[in-house]
């Protein structure tokens, strides 16, 4: 699958005009990656993809970056989606953007060195010098305090840190810094080959493996220029709903934990259970790993096995309906989700909110009715949208995305039957031809949280040159700050709930 | 002699209750759970672990778990739990004793929260503040409207007069009365839909909140304070409205059945517990002075109730 779309290549003083002109006739940001070149070109080169959702078209501005003076004029002025990727580049590469609304270091905290890791002649396994964290306190009025959290937090979860300013219970302005697990997976990618890199890929995160390895195998299928097996088709789409399923019902449990409301966090985690003891039945892994394989899928179904998914499926939808009745029956749930966290669609427009979080703003939004891929392009359903962009909104969303996957699931069951049943002896795994050095392509496919959007560029001897993974949650944390203020601190651990923003997947 | 030994009572069987509260909770929202002897096996923990001390603390840190954990064993000495003899009773089960010893306890354990400057601390205890600020004049009108009867102010008063007038514990100002002190009961035990005993999420926390910092015999003492707390909130509920079953005297035979009866009175409360903390969300912090104010309103109709011989 490859997106229609044009290049154009423009000078850096054109740089800020050309992307205005882009988001003026519909694109929104899709992602950007710098990549150093200099061995190749004598460049660094800045590639900013745009999407338009409504005329499904992919647009791409590129820029070159003189190695000598690695300096460029910053998009995020007029695009504050650009903002933390303008950063990371900066971070990582070196590449500073002038007149950048908030220069703050974003991946590598701490004051900025002189050392760019993600250059080409940085070594691998050369660690990062030592450097002192020093934190700027706004100035407070009367009143106000500043309410540090976390990176270590009282329950096991994954580590961010969140400073609060609030007045009381109050949250007036929202903080947060990320990226503490940053593991360099970009950089380990680099000079992998491109099918073996495939086992990291799916690192990247727990619970978005499918989506992650889909994207990043479509990004180097495009590449290749490679058409799959029908049957490989439709075993990846059947795993990707799959895992959206999964995710979704624990999200619905993990929602009523944010409140303390043990009847749904049980359900909800039992439920779950239940679809990762499929998964696990069906594939081997509980996560849904070591499936999707560069060129096609590493194992088909068995007819037993789809009756598996078909029956547990069916069960789970009937059941989540009873326990999400129960659960929006109560009163103090209800007055918990109503009008906590809104997200404005405003917000979702600047920042380009991905997923459910936009939908549930009125944005309709989804790569897989916008860009299809997989086998999306042959099924019917529809993208649900709530308006209020509230935690009731969101909690709501993916219950309407959960009965649009069950009826997913149904017809991708039916399309893999009947390939199943003629036994089309065509292979699972198509071969992939010699890459050309230098070429690239992105991925895109639809999480449970969004988006995931790969770019991968290919070097000699069909390695990777650069790899840049941009996920749902890197997409929309920028925004969780904006859904904060005006809630009152305890209300904050149910608003980051209802987006369910991963942070290994958006540090890498 | 028979209000020590009453305390000690308290002080070994509240970690108990604690641990049938949560196996029962586990049941009933369809998990195994652990053990009912769980909370012993922490305190034994908490008791053989070092502490960690934060840098910024001061003596407080130090001594309050001790002062909170005495004041509420002099409280457990005022209170009738499985015999009422009045002289036995420190101070004669005087209300207000008890309440304030309580209210000092508190005033300890917001020292406490606020004392390493930990802004979990100082969240804790605000809302604690706030709680207890809302729940104080309930607590006085539920009791008081119960003690009218008795036309004293002690629960000693207040539990043999009951006991003696049986009929009386089912007038509307009893009535009333209990279902203030039962929303009484869930506030100041930190539970649902106020507090969630059970959470993780460091920003939601009350009670929790102001102990987030202590580590071994400090928490232990802590922990075991809380539980005692709510072993006594739930004897008051008893002693103000469903004494049925105590002992008035000391002699061995009343009391063993005043024991038997009270475990079984109490056991059958943690299963009341369990069960509304099961079916619950925890309310908006701010909806919290909503439900006192209904407790308030039940026990001001308890009180006038009193007057119109309802």
């Amino acid at each position: 699958m490859e997106y229609t779309g044009t290049e154009t290549v423009v000078l850096r003083a054109e740089l800020v005009k050309a992307c205005q002109r882009l988001m003026q006739t519909g694109f929104r940001l899709l992602t950007m990656i710098g990549t150093d070149e200099r061995e190749r070109t004598g460049h660094f080169i800045l590639r900013y993809y745009f999407a338009a959702d409504r005329t499904s078209q992919i647009a791409l501005v590129t820029v070159r970056i003189p190695a000598t003076d690695p300096t460029y004029p910053s998009v995020a002025t007029i695009i504050p989606a650009a903002s933390w990727y303008e950063r990371e580049v900066y971070d990582l590469l070196g590449i500073q953007p002038i007149g950048h609304p908030d220069l703050r270091p974003l991946v590598l905290h701490g004051q900025r060195v002189n050392a760019y890791p993600l250059r080409r002649d940085y070594p691998l396994l050369q660690s990062l010098p030592e450097v002192r964290r020093e934190l700027q306190e706004p100035a407070l009025d009367e009143g106000q305090f500043i309410v540090p959290v976390g990176p270590i937090h009282a329950g096991v979860i994954e580590p961010g840190h969140f400073r609060f300013l609030v007045a009381g219970e109050n949250v007036e302005s929202l903080d947060a810094q990320l990226f503490y697990t940053h593991r360099g997976l970009e950089k380990r990618a680099e000079g992998m080959h491109v099918a073996e890199a495939m086992a990291l890929v799916e690192q990247t995160c727990g619970v978005c493996s499918v989506s992650h390895a889909l994207s990043y195998a479509q990004a180097v299928e495009a590449v290749a220029q490679i058409q799959l097996a029908p049957q490989a088709i439709w075993i990846r789409t059947l795993l990707a709903e799959l895992e959206r399923l999964y995710n979704h019902v624990g999200d619905v449990g993990n929602l009523c934990a944010g409140i303390g409301f043990s009847f749904g966090t049980m359900q909800g985690a039992r439920l779950k259970e239940q679809l990762q003891q499929l998964n696990d039945d069906v594939t081997g892994h509980r996560y849904l790993r070591g499936v999707i394989v560069v060129g096609g899928v590493a194992k088909t179904f068995s007819f037993a096995e789809i009756e598996r998914i078909r029956v547990t499926t069916m069960q789970i939808l009937q059941e989540i309906g009873e326990i999400t009745d129960a659960i929006l029956s109560d009163e103090i749930v209800c007055d918990r989700f109503n009008r906590t966290g809104v997200l404005d669609a405003q917000v979702v427009e600047q920042w380009s909110v991905v997923g459910p979080a936009a939908r549930a703003s009125g944005v309709v939004r989804d790569v897989r009715m916008n860009f299809p891929y997989a086998g999306y392009g042959e099924l019917e359903f529809s993208v649900p949208t709530f308006q209020t962009g509230d935690v009731m909104a969101r909690f709501q969303q993916r219950i309407a995305e959960i009965y649009e996957s069950g009826k997913l699931i149904d017809q991708i069951i039916r399309r893999l039957l009947e390939l199943v049943q003629t036994g089309d002896g065509t292979p699972l795994l198509t071969p992939l031809p010699s890459l050309v050095p230098g070429s690239f392509a992105i991925g895109i496919s639809e999480s449970a949280r969004g988006e995931n959007v790969h770019f991968v560029m290919v070097g000699e001897n069909q390695t990777i040159y650069r790899l840049r993974i941009r996920s749902a949650s890197y997409a929309n944390w920028p925004a969780v700050p904006y859904a904060v203020p005006g809630n009152i601190i305890p209300d904050f651990p149910l608003i980051n709930k209802s987006f369910e923003l991963c942070y290994a997947c958006c540090d890498r | 002699m028979m209000s020590l030994l009453q305390a000690c009572f308290i002080v070994l069987f509240a970690p108990f209750l604690q641990g049938v509260i949560k196996r029962l909770k586990a049941r009933m929202q369809g998990r195994t759970g652990p053990s009912i002897w769980q909370p012993y096996r922490e305190l034994r923990k908490y008791f053989h672990k070092g502490a960690v001390v934060s840098d910024q603390a001061s003596i407080v840190t130090r001594l309050v778990p001790y002062g909170q954990f005495a004041l509420i064993f002099s409280a457990a000495l005022t209170l009738p739990l499985f015999t009422v003899d009045r002289q036995t009773l420190l101070a004669s089960g005087n209300l207000f004793l008890f309440i304030y010893l309580l209210g000092f306890a508190r005033l300890l354990t917001a020292l406490l929260g606020m004392d390493s400057g930990s802004a979990f601390g100082g969240m804790g205890v605000s809302r604690d503040l706030f709680v207890a600020l809302l729940v104080e004049p309930t607590v006085f009108l539920a009791i008081l409207s119960a003690g009218l009867l008795s036309k004293g102010f002690s629960f000693a008063g207040i539990t043999l007069h009951l006991l003696s007038h049986p009929g009386q514990g089912l007038t509307l100002t009893t009535l009333l009365a209990a279902a203030a002190l039962l929303m009484i009961v869930i506030t100041e035990t930190g539970r649902l839909p106020i507090d969630n005993p059970d959470t993780h999420l460091e920003l939601t926390m009350i009670h929790e909140g102001a102990i987030l910092d202590l580590s071994g015999r400090a928490l232990g003492l802590m922990s075991l304070g809380a539980w005692m707390k709510q072993l006594l909130w739930i004897s008051v509920f008893f002693d103000t409205c469903l004494p049925y079953g105590m002992a008035t005297d000391t002699a061995p035979n009343d009391v063993l059945y005043g024991v038997i009866i009270w475990v079984g009175k109490v056991l059958l409360f943690g299963v009341v517990l369990a069960f509304i903390e099961s079916v619950t969300a925890k309310m908006r912090l701010f909806t919290v002075p909503r439900f006192l104010t209904l407790a308030l309103s039940l026990s001001l109709f308890a009180l006038l109730s009193n007057y119109v011989g309802a």
